[in-house]
């Protein structure tokens, strides 16, 4: 069916082409909307969600933009496919938590989508490779005025887009980047520039948003503010703030890579290297940890056996949805290390 | 190196959390690392909630309801989430203060749903796309001097991006 057939289709956002992806995995921006007399989903009840995800759904389905999206009912997959939806970032822990009545729409290489009745009726979001969020805020308004033609949305000349949380309202946007940074992890810097953006405004998160478990040094950066500026002027912030991070993360690179820590950059990276190509059993944090020093070994260039797609997308395949996915069904702990262990070395064999 | 909770297996795990844009390590054993819960979601959330739990000036608000949903202020406190479109007007006057120390700023400075200006009245027939088309770039800049004259600064702003809008089409 349509989840496993997402499977063999590469996501957009995990091709190593987008700009600055030495360092920028990829970039997201997300617009909350909320329909005008039905409740906010938090408060909502099941008459309500069902009949917004009726109109969102119809809306979808006459929007140029996500002509060709599939539309998915989550009580009408299985929790592994929800557990799926959540890894590859199309669905959110808290939508899949009450699949009744929540939905997800899905257009084509993944990069637009749209999560209905998560906290707020509607969740418009783009997803592609590097740093790209001006060109994501093109598509995913176009999407949002292609909705707005057929929906109505709760809005105020005042406060903007009514949303759920206060800390949504006014544009509804989110703009953020997923960056990896070894470099300044293994520098001991990662802690000043993480409060230096916090001073600018900025929040830093852990790996994919919804828990805070930094795995594999991936942090999500994003704006704090809503309302009062203009979409363009959140991109602009975000976007000068992770080219900010590049520059710290690079000349991070460079020092380690010149400096007496050499060798045991190399002895790190080598070493994520054999266990990744050898080992039997593999966590997910353990696989995070060894991909994100196969990632910097390749960024600096070095000959590695891998190249950065299959590395990016591993990061992806070695989530414990992903390989109950791979497997055709649910796996306990030991099952799941042992087959995502068979993956890794089958994609790194040298 | 043994894992920091139950002291007794072997640390194969790193976690790392980020708590007031602070990284802290954590070396636990996989067993360990399973049952480490995840710490509450959004910053910006957890922010709001403190704001809100200090906000004794606004307790006069804490009994009145909204109209339309029922929530209570109270409940909001609670949760940071609001009921419905109709709370934002319900409690305009203790939110205002809450977005002001929050988000610095009380006033929309972003996008409009497509459709005619001024918001909210509502075209009947004919979807935005239609009437992006008939209304010509001309149009819309004639509109917006109109609008710049009479200091209808608002929608001047509606028009303006409708305006980068249409060019970007
Ligand atoms: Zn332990
Ligand atoms: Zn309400």
């Amino acid at each position: 069916m349509i989840l496993s057939a997402m499977l063999r289709v590469k996501m957009a956002w995990a091709r190593p082409t987008g700009p600055r992806h030495e360092v920028v995995l990829s970039s997201r921006l997300r617009l909350a909307r909320n329909l005008k007399g039905r409740s906010f989903p938090p408060r909502a009840r099941h008459d309500d969600l069902a009949a917004v995800l009726k109109s969102v759904f119809a809306a979808a389905a006459a929007a140029p933009a996500l002509a060709k999206a599939a539309r998915v009912r989550l009580d009408e997959v299985d929790a592994v496919d929800r557990e799926f939806m959540v890894e590859r970032r199309l669905a959110s822990r808290a939508l899949v938590r009450e699949p009744q009545a929540r939905g997800v729409v899905v257009g084509e290489r993944e990069v637009l989508s749209v999560m209905v009745n998560e906290e707020d009726h509607l969740r418009i979001q783009g997803i592609d490779s590097g740093l790209c969020l001006e060109d994501l805020l093109s598509q995913v308004s176009a999407a949002d005025d292609q909705l707005s033609a057929s929906l109505d949305l709760a809005f105020s000349p005042a406060w903007g887009y009514s949303t759920a949380c206060p800390t949504n309202v006014g544009t509804g946007l989110r703009a953020s980047a997923l960056v990896h940074l070894p470099g300044l992890a293994l520098s001991g810097q990662v802690n000043g520039v993480l409060q230096r953006l916090g001073a600018a405004g900025m929040i830093a998160r852990g790996h994919y948003g919804e828990g805070t478990k930094v795995l594999g040094d991936f942090y999500q950066v994003a704006n704090a503010r809503s309302l009062g500026v203009s979409e363009a002027e959140i991109v602009e912030a975000v976007g000068a703030a992770v080219e900010s991070l590049v520059r710290a993360e690079s000349k991070a690179r460079t020092e380690l890579l010149h400096g007496l820590g050499k060798t045991r950059l190399e002895d790190l990276v080598y070493r994520s290297m054999g266990a990744l190509a050898h080992a039997r059993l593999v966590t997910y944090e353990e696989a995070m940890q060894h991909l994100s020093y196969a990632r910097l070994g390749l960024s600096l260039g070095w000959e590695l056996p891998a190249d950065l797609t299959t590395v990016n997308e591993l990061t992806v395949l070695s989530q414990p949805g992903h390989v109950q996915m791979l497997a055709g069904k649910e796996l306990k702990g030991a099952d799941r290390d042992f087959l995502r262990a068979t993956l890794l070395r089958g994609k790194l064999k040298s | 190196m043994l894992c920091a909770r139950c002291k007794k297996n072997a640390a194969t795990v790193v976690l790392k959390q980020i708590v007031d844009n602070q990284v802290s390590e954590l070396r636990l054993c996989a067993h360990c690392a399973d049952a480490e819960p995840s710490l509450p979601a959004d910053p910006a959330l957890l922010g709001l909630l403190a704001l809100l739990g200090g906000a004794t000036a606004r307790e006069r608000a804490a009994a009145a309801r909204c109209p339309s949903c029922g929530l209570r202020w109270a409940d909001f406190r609670k949760t940071g989430t609001l009921g419905c479109h109709g709370c934002y007007e319900a409690f305009a006057e203790p939110l205002k203060a809450v977005l002001k120390e929050m988000q610095g700023s009380v006033k929309h400075a972003g996008k409009s749903p497509t459709g005619s200006a001024p918001y909210p009245a509502r075209p009947t027939a004919g979807t935005g796309m239609e009437r992006r088309r008939v209304e010509t770039e001309a149009d819309l800049r004639a509109k917006l001097e109109e609008a710049l004259r009479r200091e209808r600064y608002e929608e001047a702003a509606r028009l303006r991006d409708r305006i980068h809008r249409l060019k970007d089409s």
